[in-house]
């Protein structure tokens, strides 16, 4: 049968074209670590990223302009929790003599135990809690949540319901907002914006991924748009102009984020 | 000498006991994942869905640990979570973050099997590693399911699953059978036979911890008087946009279809318990809207919606123009053309684009760059 199209057709497979080639016009990633490497995080001068292995094993740095990659600890599940001071040393937590402990690493390598903070906002219960002069508030409904992140001027919280993805709380407000499917979400230095990754599944395997931006007074939008590439674990640099993120296969990439 | 030898048995006395103390003490924090759910039924056969299937025997495993927990006379002691626990989609990436964010001790994934040929059968389990607390763990659980079931010992196995690669904690992900096989379909189906796989994932996670295997009873408790009833709860719903009432409304509670507003934009929920929950509206012309509720028993909770319309024609080429560069020689190409049927005729073609880009981009794998949530 032969296969007459009319301009009305062509038209919509040009659209559809268009369409598919949109990710063209994406930020240029460039990877700078590779070899089992998971979830970023820029140090508090931009020059070092702190990274964990597959299943959150083991804690190790990488110099961003060099690409080296320096592991500190060769333990199971130290990854999960772990993140930079504000000094540069590296807060984790790790089992030790029974329990879970909250631990911090010098520069110079040496572990000690750090006082548990006492956390303004934390999950309890599938439920998350901000602590507040008056007392405990409980600040999220409609889903179990979890990972609940304090923005950096404390004025809103960011945090995950297992059904419904990730969600802002403007805390002098008490509005909840959804801002839609997704996970890890993560702060930018200026509280107003979070990237964070919206994934696609078969139910066994994780199938894309992709960095969305979310800016307070606007819908969010996505930043990558690579069908090649699986990006997760998204964070911000220090100053804010560029997003770190793993691809799900151990390499470690820096994008632009532009005038955002 | 023997000064120091007796000082040498306290200590060792003392270290041996806190240890014991410690480990009986602490409650392990179990994960339990039902696989698949909601728009994602996982496999299918023989009238079975494995998301029903996996809920059904997790929820079951669930309450074995939790009363085993209250049982003194044998078993241990755990702390339990659900990734679901209604037939809802939980994306992978929520499941194993939860599990993270939790610090939770073990994972364990339920799922069924299912394969175009109907002789594929038996049962088998997946850790991350051959070797390590996971693969202990997959061993003893897929020990224990094959002398529950008898089914055909498909053997411990590695696999890179999603849970499995992004957990932090040991896990496996178990396949009970497989849902398209006659003999497994049998086991699947039956109320009886979960129970009993679900109890020999108590018995696998019980080994996995070096006790002996417990099947516990629930502790003699005096009767509870029974409770007085609860008032139910009421949500009423009023849809209006700035035109006025808004009819046919679609109104969902926990994103579960309940019915349409009438022609006052008025809808009655009632007969609810009380609860967190997410009401939300939308109609096919206007911008879907949500909003939390926290119902208490006996009220009346009032909730106004009030609807944005989606873009008209000019504000969708904006859309096409302005949000996808690529597009934007097409999309304009198809609007001149439209338009030398009239207004209504490019309307409608603008309106046709810009559904068939939703529908591309929704069906796609992957979302385009722009799309807005």
């Amino acid at each position: 049968m032969r296969l007459h199209l009319q301009p009305f057709s062509w038209c919509i497979l040009g659209t559809l074209l268009a369409s598919s080639l949109a990710s063209a016009n994406e930020p240029v990633a460039t990877e700078v670590a590779k070899g089992n490497l998971v979830a970023p995080q820029f140090s508090p001068d931009g020059t070092r990223l702190l990274v964990t292995g597959e299943r959150m094993h083991g804690i190790a740095e990488v110099t961003i302009a060099t690409g080296d990659v320096r592991w500190h600890l060769d333990e199971a599940r130290v990854g999960v929790h772990s993140h930079y001071l504000a000094d540069g040393s590296i807060g984790f937590r790790a089992k030790r003599a029974g329990r879970m402990r909250d631990l911090t690493r010098t520069a110079a390598g040496k572990i000690s135990e750090s006082p548990k903070p006492k956390a303004n906002v934390f999950a309890h219960g599938d439920k998350i809690y901000l602590r507040t002069a008056s007392g405990l508030e409980k600040i999220s409904s409609g889903d179990r949540f979890f990972a609940p992140k304090l923005s950096p001027d404390a004025t809103k919280i960011a945090f995950t319901g297992l059904a419904t993805g990730v969600h802002v709380y403007d805390i002098a407000s008490r509005s909840q907002t959804r801002i839609g499917a997704g996970t890890s979400p993560a702060w930018s230095p200026d509280s107003r914006s979070i990237a964070f990754e919206r994934t696609e599944d078969d139910g066994h395997n994780i199938v894309g991924s992709d960095v969305w931006i979310w800016t307070e007074g606007a819908r969010a939008t996505a930043l990558t748009s690579t069908d090649a590439r699986i990006e997760r674990h998204p964070s911000w640099s220090p100053d804010g102009s560029k997003i770190a993120f793993d691809n799900d296969k151990g390499s470690i990439f820096i994008v632009d984020v532009g005038d955002r | 000498m023997k000064g120091a030898l007796a000082a040498l048995l306290l200590i060792l006395s003392t270290t041996l006991t806190t240890t014991l103390g410690t480990s009986s003490a602490l409650a392990q924090s179990i994960v339990i994942d039902p696989g698949h759910g909601g728009g994602d039924p996982g496999g299918t056969g023989l009238g079975l869905e494995e998301k029903n299937i996996v809920l059904d025997t997790s929820t079951r495993f669930r309450d074995l640990l939790e009363t085993d927990t209250e049982d003194t006379t044998g078993g241990g002691a755990w702390t339990t979570h659900l990734t679901r626990e209604t037939d809802e989609f939980i994306e992978l990436a929520a499941r194993s973050a939860y599990a993270n964010a939790l610090d939770a001790d073990r994972f364990l994934s339920v799922h069924a099997n299912a394969f175009a040929t109907a002789s594929a059968n038996g049962t088998e389990t997946f850790s991350y590693s051959d070797t390590g607390t996971g693969a202990n763990l997959r061993n003893l659980i897929q020990e224990e399911m094959v002398a529950a079931w008898q089914l055909t010992d498909r053997g411990n196995k590695t696999g890179n699953f999603s849970v499995l690669r992004n957990t932090a904690m040991p896990a496996e992900l178990h396949e009970l059978g497989f849902l398209t096989n006659t003999t497994d379909a049998q086991k699947l189906g039956d109320a009886d036979e979960r129970q009993l796989a679900a109890l020999a994932h108590l018995h696998g996670l019980q080994r996995h911890y070096g006790l002996a295997p417990h099947t516990p009873t629930s502790p003699m408790v005096p009767p509870i008087p029974p409770a007085l009833p609860r008032p139910p709860s009421t949500i009423d719903i009023t849809v209006a946009d700035k035109f006025g009432p808004v009819a046919n409304a679609i109104i969902f509670l926990n994103g579960m279809k309940r019915g349409h507003s009438d022609d006052e934009g008025f809808f009655r929920i009632d007969e609810l318990q009380a609860a967190d929950v997410l009401i939300s509206a939308q109609t096919s012309e206007h911008f879907a809207v949500e909003t939390p509720v926290q119902l208490r028993v006996g009220e009346v909770a009032l909730v106004q919606f009030q609807l944005t319309a989606v873009p008209r024609r000019d504000e969708l080429d904006a859309f096409l123009n302005d949000d996808a560069p690529q597009a934007e020689m097409d999309s304009g190409g198809c609007s001149q053309a439209g338009s030398r049927g009239g207004a209504t005729g490019g309307a409608a073609l603008s309106l046709f684009v810009f559904l068939m880009l939703l529908y591309t981009r929704s069906s796609s794998t992957k979302r385009n760059k722009k799309v807005t949530s």
